[in-house]
């Protein structure tokens, strides 16, 4: 028995080399009346997602997925909703892999932090689980049931529910509905810019923000970024950059303090440049912001 | 298959530092920048392509692409999945306005129905509903066909051989949505390339390939085996993980790991996921040559000098265990078991050989000295434990 249990900590420990570290909590699925519940055994990990979902896995691993757990909910007359609650370190990259698939054309229902319904599936954020649910069945029932489960699975896992604080900070005039993302890995195609916050706006453009560890490491990335492009600037000389990308076109930008704020697709645009500078203000307001404790 | 056999610099890349051939059988690419590539044949589809393509699947600007497509790469392989159909899309976008014929795409399809976890298709799987996803797939990438066309991950015999998946990929390829079909695979690799070549209908391979798998001879005869059958064999997953350290602290040096699986000469491109330019100006680095540097060649056999996960089965430990335990057998269960979270590998590996979850008990002391530095013993002591473990919790 002793070995047994000596085995069963060590293979534990074993399964946190593969989660990144994150704190992991049982995760349970609810019994849904009506709904015969089964809990596949197989837990998908960072070492094995692959076996799951192939090449998809890789986008879910650069949002730091920590693990995925399946089950089935099987009704008398033989339907079944699939259900798969993929869990990641945060909240925050949770959402970044739940706006990395949504479309703003779906149809979007009230659960969890923000879900969508379309035909045969359900999918939605809570916390830091993204929650897919679907069924290979059709029709009015199964769209019911899927949204009956999803909100049993929603109440069960009693997560914070919301979107990132940062979102809020975006002017709201001429904002593309459900555009707004979270990019946790090299930004635009750069490793130093590692992750921004952006939102998509009429006009074309979009609006990003990076939020450092500090001013220093702001300031560090700009030189970076400067240095990349050939510009003989010094970043501290002023808050307001334009970036000579040669892959990304100009990136205007402004620096405040831990933030950068910048366009993409619109440096030519001067209602893109008001809503920047609009952004930075509120940004220099923020400092009830969370620091980046997801990247 | 490879075009090139003699190479100079003629023009800096997009970056400044590819390499570009040209000789007699040198065939310089047609590519929008002037750098020409190794080009390599996709078996018998004929198509020439450059060894280095483009996996999007993790690219979220289409600035990178633009920039891949800008180099000279001309495959750039999606999915019917990858973020929800956003990534056709993007490439969709990308693409309406370029010549058709200055680009290859490959997509694939998961089908509905098919139990992921077994990779068997279930009563809910209908030839019908399969064309229709593939439909979706032309749609989102705004085309009227695309260049090769995907059954997305085929684990056995049986899935592949399927009556209405075969039937559904031949329709494609006679509606002209479809000018070639494969497969993509990468659990029972063998068998799954086995039963391409019986079935006689697919024609591309999309096989997870990488020098971590240099020991799986049943792996690499089939590859042999289907490029004698006119197979075309695309790579993915060259980079194993991307690192060699269970703390991913020691990166695996790309190009190496790149270099590493053109040694095959029947492997015709790789697929790697750029998303940011400094990977994409790396990986054009292979086109200066395929000869690994010993500097490269250290990278992938002993984790860039540090202990890693694979061992590069040189055989020297063997006869060097006092108790005569196959050491450099369980370093590969070590492998599955840690680098891979393969538990259900790694236990079958230790029962193939018969060792028990103490097979060091009574050794007075380790003698075995390995060539790429694993504290041999420690992970034996580790791996070894699966033993105990029931069986059912590791199935």
């Amino acid at each position: 028995m002793k070995r047994y249990l000596i085995t069963m900590i060590g293979l534990a420990a074993l399964a946190s080399i593969t989660s990144h570290g994150a704190e992991k909590d049982a995760v349970t699925f609810p019994e849904v009346k009506n709904w015969k519940l089964t809990v596949l055994p197989d837990v998908y990990t960072p070492g094995n997602l692959w076996d799951l979902i192939n090449g998809a896995a890789e986008s879910y691993l650069s949002y730091d997925f920590v693990d995925l757990h399946l089950g089935d909910y099987m009704n008398a007359s033989g339907t079944v909703i699939h259900a798969e609650l993929y869990r990641h370190s945060s909240p925050v990259n949770a959402y970044g892999i739940y706006t990395s698939e949504r479309s703003p054309e779906y149809m979007f229902i009230e659960i969890g932090a923000q879900g969508y319904l379309e035909e045969g599936v359900l999918n939605f954020l809570s916390g830091q689980f993204y929650v897919k649910l679907y069924s290979t069945d059709s029709g009015d029932e199964v769209q019911e049931a899927l949204q009956i489960i999803g909100q049993q699975i929603s109440g069960h896992l009693d997560q914070e529910d919301g979107l990132p604080e940062m979102i809020s900070v975006f002017p709201p005039a001429g904002q593309k509905p459900y555009s707004d993302q979270y990019i946790r890995e090299n930004f635009i195609g750069f490793e130093f810019l590692h992750s921004a916050y952006t939102v998509d706006y009429e006009g074309g453009f979009k609006l990003f923000v990076i939020q450092g560890k500090d001013e220093a490491e702001i300031q560090e990335m700009a030189r970076q970024y400067l240095a990349f492009t050939k510009q003989d600037i010094d970043p501290a000389s002023s808050s307001q950059l334009t970036f000579k990308d040669p892959y990304n076109g100009d990136i205007p930008a402004v620096i405040s303090g831990k933030y950068m704020a910048g366009i993409i697709d619109g440096s030519d645009k001067d209602d893109a440049r008001i809503l920047m500078e609009e952004l930075a203000v509120s940004l220099a307001k923020s400092s009830f912001l969370p620091g980046v404790q997801d990247r | 298959m490879t075009k090139f056999n003699r190479r100079n610099f003629l023009k800096s890349s997009l970056f400044g530092a590819s390499g570009m051939l040209v000789s007699g059988s040198v065939k310089a690419s047609t590519a929008r920048s002037e750098t020409a590539m190794i080009i390599r044949t996709l078996g018998k589809t004929g198509i020439e392509l450059p060894i280095l393509s483009m996996g999007v699947m993790r690219a979220d600007t289409p600035n990178i692409v633009k920039a891949a497509y800008d180099s000279g790469i001309k495959l750039f392989d999606t999915a019917h999945g990858y973020q929800r159909g956003k990534n056709e899309e993007m490439l969709g976008e990308f693409f309406k306005d370029r010549p058709r014929d200055s680009f290859i795409i490959g997509t694939k399809v998961i089908p509905a129905g098919i139990d992921r976890r077994t990779g068997k298709l279930g009563p809910d799987f209908t030839k019908e509903g399969f064309l229709e996803m593939a439909n979706t797939s032309l749609t989102r990438l705004q085309m009227d066909y695309v260049d090769i066309f995907y059954h997305h991950l085929a684990q056995s015999r049986e899935t592949l051989l399927n009556d209405g998946m075969l039937a559904a990929l031949t329709q494609l390829k006679q509606e002209g949505k479809a000018k070639h079909v494969g497969v993509s695979t990468h659990k029972n690799q063998a068998e799954v390339i086995r039963a391409a070549i019986e079935g006689g209908v697919h024609e591309v391979i999309l096989v997870a390939i990488n020098f971590t798998m240099k020991d799986d001879k049943d792996l690499m005869d089939a590859i042999e085996e289907g490029a004698a059958a006119g197979l075309g064999f695309i790579a993915m997953k060259t980079m194993a993980g991307g690192f060699h350290d269970e703390e991913k602290k020691i990166p695996v040096n790309g190009v190496a790991a790149l270099k590493w699986v053109f040694q095959n000469p029947h492997i015709a491109t790789a697929i790697p996921g750029f998303t940011k330019f400094e990977e994409l100006h790396t990986d054009l680095e292979i086109l200066n040559g395929l000869e690994m540097t010993e500097e490269e060649r250290g990278n992938l056999l002993a984790g860039g000098g540090r202990s890693g996960f694979f061992c590069s089965g040189c055989t020297g430990c063997q006869h060097q265990c006092r108790k005569g335990l196959p050491v450099s057998d369980l370093m590969r269960a070590y492998m599955y078991t840690y680098a891979y979270g393969n538990l259900e590998k790694g236990r079958e590996i230790l029962d193939e050989y018969g060792v028990d979850a103490d097979p060091c008990r009574g050794c007075p002391g380790c003698t075995v000295t390995c060539s790429s530095g694993f504290a041999v013993a420690e992970r034996i002591a580790k791996v070894s434990r699966l033993k105990d473990v029931p069986e059912d919790f590791i199935t």
